[in-house]
């Protein structure tokens, strides 16, 4: 069973009263379990049919057990009960449309809260409920080697193919390496995201291919015909479906290769944002991946065993690992095997932040519960007289109960009707801030589907339920000699008192969504300000791979990339070019082992782990990289080997001076001429390493991105810098053209949606509050009127009513504080984690939100303490 | 102790058939709504509230009992609650017996139910 399904059952068995939920819940949860898991064999529709005929029933239960009698005779069937259902709605009917104007608040505070929450709840269970759209998805497995316990790597051929003979856990497994491909068309050339793969890929993943098959054992052996399987997208796109694809060939990066397979859309592994060719792996790159050295960017799939969790297959790995380390020392030493499931691979990162949202919509949901239930006191005020003759009479109480609460039902199921049509609009104004994870997940269409109506259902009867049974309770629990008592206040106060609760209530929760909100807006201002460690405006980047014959040799490459780098710079607008792998904040590293000649910190035999950058001379002024001491690379240093060091390093290693050290990279030993500034080269909000640059010059080159310093106008730029990198050599694509702003962008897209939504709910929170303020106020100065007016009579100032009013608001308003606050220290914990710079106890916030919520408070008694202030007591003394 | 068993009856379905279901033996609360569903070819399915309100009433009427439970668990270790008749709750399962047989003989004479009287003579 689901943890959301029992929280559900849980949640409804607290309706029933406390000691039949104590002496029968654990049973009944287990009942129900049983029930499940038989129901579970015949598929969703009887789940779901077991779900609806429960909750039904459980409704059903929990409120006769509560309110039944204590004299109801043993043998009452459900028929008697249900009788006269149908007359409660119909006067439930009547009294809504009797009552217009508090009706249609009621209707669309229901649909805003329900439409919020179903739409977050969409978003939510499209991202992290819904299943990989592979078959026994959640027995997918990505696994990866590790490094020194904490550091992760690629995994060596030879290692994973010992893995896949040597364990027990998994039913099939297979490797893959991300590749892209050129392809050449007629006039120009295409970029094709690929995959080198093995069969055990296809055997894991389990989907059937739309035409042909996949790659096979055979495939695999470097003598057979070099083999390609396509996507799609790419069958229909390119070859327009042609039906007699298979045996066609594919020249990719100028190798012909027969086509044998076209998989379906849904088969995107392992790039799932792009890959449209696997093939074979081994055949791919031979003399890398025989070595059990080398580790050339390989990931494994693979899938458990039914009846294996990853706890075992950890267990086993390492085992494996431990052997492995043992026979291959040299190769695996401090090695070890790390492993996720696929799906948590994809969106664990979203985790956080969509429970902080889906808390937080549930939080506006109650604020909009307790504003419902206050309205729902007010209209249901004048029907207390006629209740307390009804019970006086000898009406069951469950049957009042039944009435209001039929009605409070009604409203919240025609709300949330709308609510649904609303969540439709919000749902695709977040789909936008979420189009990363669900791109990865492969989500197209619609995100309405059977969770989320199981859902909007529950938060609907649940809303319903939950402001109707306040009213519903007390409007038929006042005795019947004081509401029998014209005018009586007496009567009156506990509601009073009540609906002063309920505003407390929503006064700390909206300060706990406020608190939320105040500090993800600071955290975003924070991130925002983080200083990337070059100047991010004004840069336009495109990266370059070039492939082919003529491109065989490093000096044909830079020979290439120097003919790119002299058309960039032509191009009007552009101030400077540099090129450099890898780019800043994209999240690529480049590690390398660095043994420092002359440290007091590190051992020269040691090596320490560092970002490597390959740079060309221009790049530190291109990127407006800060150069602190020394110099940066020249044409002279084209000759000798020197490196240019960031702060962190000068400052951590060599305490006493970094000009003139030698640094060693493997048999190269180079000196260091400058420092420069830190840059955080994985983004914005991660930590980042130190780092050395070599000059691009100096070093082999594969794929190199070109980073151009523009005027403002670095966006309306790139395709000018397209067409320019082309007339270099047309066969050759760009790609990755963006700006360096977009990267930084897409660093904090997730803050952002935090930073955007959080606050939102928590406007619209203090919006209710708001008014629940001012109709509870206005409330209290009808119910004193008289006290008011004798006050007035006696010479009290109109000024002294007046404050004395605002006060009463007040202090409902300060009581709410003191709560909320409190509250919202200890619901931080959920937020701290994805907070940047800024403390969940940040002062600053929590006087804001106190502050907010205090002016709030005094706007909304404004109005009523001004009715007060200008009471004509003669008139009021009159009335008495 | 004295119990006037006629002014318990009629039973509502539900609890006759719970009764029947516990007649013939104790049983834990999915079991019982197994075999009523089972006994009454799926025409009586009670879901797990309006069950355990019985449950709740009988213990209190005393109809029924909680037992040791004859297994000690399903193979999970969750030792389950076995529920089983009393004496006093036989009595009104077979006062309802009794009053639905005459009832039925009622509705035989009538040519209402049953095979038909005369056909067999």
């Amino acid at each position: 069973m689901t943890p959301l399904s029992r929280a559900s059952i849980r949640c409804l068995l607290r309706l029933f009263p406390r000691g039949f939920r104590d002496r029968y819940g654990t049973e009944m949860l287990e009942a129900f379990e049983d029930r499940w898991r038989e129901a579970s064999a015949h598929g969703r529709r009887a789940l779901l049919r077991l779900w609806l005929r429960t909750l039904s029933d459980l409704l059903r239960s929990a409120l006769r057990e509560r309110w039944d009698r204590p004299s109801a005779n043993l043998t009452q069937s459900p028929r008697q009960w249900g009788a006269g259902l149908g007359r409660d709605l119909a006067s439930a009917w009547r009294f809504g449309v009797r009552h217009p104007a508090s009706s249609a608040a009621i209707l669309l505070l229901v649909a805003l809260g329900t439409g919020a929450c179903t739409a977050m709840f969409g978003l939510f269970s499209a991202v992290l409920l819904r299943p990989l759209p592979y078959p026994e998805a959640d027995r997918l497995v990505e696994m990866w080697e590790t490094f020194q316990e904490s550091q992760s790597r690629s995994v060596s051929y030879p290692n994973f193919q010992d893995w896949a003979a040597q364990n027990s856990v998994f039913e099939s497994m297979g490797a893959s390496v991300r590749l892209t491909f050129v392809l050449w068309g007629k006039e120009q050339a295409q970029q094709l995201g690929g995959a080198g793969v093995t069969p055990g890929v296809f055997e894991a993943l389990k989907l059937e291919p739309l035409l042909g098959r996949p790659l096979t054992a055979e495939d695999m052996e470097l003598s057979a015909a070099p083999a390609a399987v396509i996507s799609q997208g790419l069958w229909q796109g390119l070859y327009a479906s042609d039906p007699a694809i298979l045996g066609r060939e594919i020249v990719l990066d100028g190798k012909a290769r027969r086509i044998v397979g076209v998989m379906p859309a849904a088969f995107r592994y392992p790039n799932q944002f792009r890959t449209e060719v696997w093939v074979p792996l081994p055949a791919e790159i031979p003399m890398d991946l025989a070595e059990r050295g080398s580790r050339p960017g390989t990931i494994v799939l693979a899938k458990l065993k039914p009846d294996q969790r990853l706890e075992q297959a950890r267990a086993e790995m390492q085992r494996i690992m431990a052997q492995l380390s043992q026979a291959y020392p040299e190769a695996n030493r401090e090695g070890g095997a790390g492993m996720q499931l696929l799906k948590d691979r994809y969106v664990s990162d979203y985790r956080p932040p969509l429970r902080i949202l889906l808390a937080g919509v549930g939080f506006l949901l109650l604020v909009a519960c307790a504003n419902l239930a206050n309205l729902s006191l007010a209209r249901n005020s004048e029907r207390q007289r006629e209740f307390s003759l009804r019970l006086a009479l000898g009406a069951a109480r469950w049957r009042l109960v039944r009435q209001v609460l039929a009605e409070s039902l009604l409203l919240s199921l025609a709300g949330g009707a709308l609510g649904i049509l609303l969540s439709l609009l919000l749902t695709q104004a977040g789909r936008s801030a979420l189009s990363q994870p669900l791109a990865v997940l492969g989500v197209e269409g619609s995100l309405f589907d059977w969770r989320v109506a199981v859902f909007a259902l529950s938060i609907c009867l649940s809303t319903g339920i939950a402001f109707g049974l306040a009213p519903a309770l007390f409007s038929s629990r006042t005795p019947a000699r004081q509401a029998m008592q014209v005018r009586s206040r007496a009567g009156l106060s506990g509601g009073a008192r009540l609906r002063s609760l309920l505003v407390l209530a929503e006064v700390a929760l909206s300060a706990v969504l406020l608190t939320g909100a105040g500090l993800t807006i600071r955290s975003l201002a924070q991130l925002q300000s983080v200083d990337a460690g070059f100047e991010v405006e004004n840069l336009a980047s495109l990266r370059l791979n070039p492939t082919g014959p003529q491109y065989a040799d490093a000096a044909q490459k830079r020979e290439y990339y120097r003919r790119v780098m002299q058309r960039l710079k032509r191009v009007s607008g552009v101030e400077s070019v540099a090129m450099v792998h890898p780019l800043p904040l994209v999240g690529w590293g480049s590690q390398w082992g660095l043994r420092l000649q002359n440290s007091p910190v590190a051992p020269p035999d040691e090596p320490i782990r560092s970002d490597v950058a390959r740079v060309s001379e221009d790049y530190f002024r291109t990127m407006g990289i800060q150069v602190l001491e020394g110099r940066t690379f020249s044409l002279s240093d084209r000759r000798s080997d020197r490196a240019v060091i960031d702060r962190t390093m000068a400052s951590k290693y060599f305490p006493n001076g970094a000009l003139g050290q030698t640094i060693r990279i493997g048999e190269t030993t180079l000196e260091v001429i400058g420092v420069v500034d830190h840059v955080k080269n994985y983004g914005v909000n991660r930590d980042s390493r130190i780092q050395l640059y070599v000059n691009a010059e100096r070093v082999a080159l594969g794929g190199m991105s070109f980073v151009v310093r523009t005027g403002p106008e670095a966006a309306s730029l790139l395709p000018l810098l397209r067409e320019a990198a082309a007339e270099a050599d047309p066969l050759q694509p760009s790609y990755m053209l963006a700006t360096m702003q977009d990267y930084y962008a897409n660093n904090i897209a997730k803050e952002r949606l935090t930073a955007v939504l959080l606050p939102s709910f928590a406007g619209f929170a203090l919006i209710l509050a708001g008014f629940g303020l001012y109709g509870v106020i206005a409330f209290l100065v009808g119910l004193s009127r008289a006290e008011i007016g004798v006050r007035l009579a006696l010479g009290a100032s109109p000024r002294s009513v007046k404050l004395r009013t605002i006060g009463s608001g007040l202090r409902w308003t300060l009581a709410g504080v003191a709560l909320g606050i409190p509250a919202s220290l200890a619901v931080s914990d959920l937020l701290s984690g994805q907070l940047h710079g800024v403390q969940p106890s940040d002062p600053v916030t929590l006087a804001t939100v106190s502050a907010l919520l205090v002016a709030v408070s005094i706007g909304a008694a404004w109005a009523p303490a001004r009715r007060a202030a200008r009471l004509d007591p003669a008139a009021v003394l009159r009335e008495e | 102790m004295h119990v006037n068993l006629q002014k318990l009856l009629p039973l509502s379905a539900t609890e006759f058939h719970v009764l029947l279901v516990l007649a013939e033996g104790p049983c834990h609360g999915y079991g019982i709504m197994k075999a009523v569903e089972r006994d009454s070819d799926g025409a009586i399915a009670p879901e797990i509230g309006s069950l355990y309100r019985l449950i709740n009433r009988f213990l209190k009427s005393e109809w029924i009992l909680e037992t040791e439970p004859r297994d000690p668990g399903d193979g999970r270790g969750k030792p389950r609650r076995f529920y089983s008749i009393t004496p006093l709750g036989l009595d009104v399962v077979r006062s309802e017996a009794k009053r639905l047989e005459n009832a039925l003989q009622v509705a035989h004479s009538r040519r209402l139910a049953g095979p038909q009287e005369d056909s067999g003579r």
